[in-house]
């Protein structure tokens, strides 16, 4: 089964709690998320964790960058969350900055799936084989909006 | 942690739902197979450290830093 990803049908509400069933893996501790803009970007937004500052993972929508994500995730997980039809579930992925080099990458194997009517999530396994943990992205192709860029 | 020895052909319960078996032994790799429901995670330890250690690392990721890289998208 592979999963669309929308993320125009999340209302970024930051009154409302997303619980990660299973926690973020790394992060198990933590299961109460807000999912929040990050100001003056599209792309980009902060899964944080309630109550806990410290806490928050940039994440975006991979179908961004990555126009034919189709992440293969079994029936049984994304019924872990009363996913019963993929179009249902948004589907994010973290992101990972190193500091010095100032690379970008997104793990495309483990995305986070959300069931955004319940606001339930959790952080599935990818079973596509070419996913990569840590698959470059390239911001200034894709920030290309046609437009010119003196304009 | 519990440690057990195990032959091929054993096997060891967790709990009432999970079952691991020890199909074969060769050199320095054991085929095991799980028995498990199918809402129980089962992962391989290098993977789960892998991207737990991804995560990690992104909550160390500062706005600043999205801000200026992420200008104007």
């Amino acid at each position: 089964m592979t999963v669309d990803t929308n993320l125009e049908d999340l209302k970024t509400d930051e009154e409302k709690i997303i619980t990660f069933i299973n926690g973020i893996m790394g992060l198990e501790q933590y299961k109460k998320y807000l999912l929040l803009n990050h100001p003056g970007s599209d792309t980009v937004k902060w899964l944080q964790a309630l109550n806990e500052p410290g806490i928050a993972l940039p994440v975006a929508d991979p179908s961004h960058f990555y126009p034919d994500y189709a992440p293969k995730i079994s029936r049984e997980e994304l019924l872990k969350l009363d996913i019963t039809s993929p179009q249902e579930a948004i589907v994010l992925c973290v992101l990972t900055i190193s500091k010095e080099a100032k690379n970008i990458t997104m793990n495309l194997k483990a995305p986070i799936v959300i069931n955004p009517a319940q606001r339930l999530a959790d952080q599935f396994i990818a079973e596509n084989p070419e996913y990569d943990i840590r698959q470059p992205i390239n911001i200034t192709k894709n920030s290309d909006d046609g437009r010119c860029k003196s304009c | 942690m519990l440690v057990l020895t195990r032959k091929a052909g054993e096997g060891i319960y967790i709990g009432e739902d999970v079952l691991i078996k020890i199909f074969e032994i060769e050199g320095d790799r054991v085929k095991i197979g799980i028995e498990a429901p199918k809402t129980t995670k089962v992962l391989r330890l290098e993977l789960y450290e892998d991207i737990s250690g991804e995560n990690i690392k992104a909550t160390g990721v500062s706005k600043d830093v999205i801000d200026e890289l992420f200008k104007g998208l």
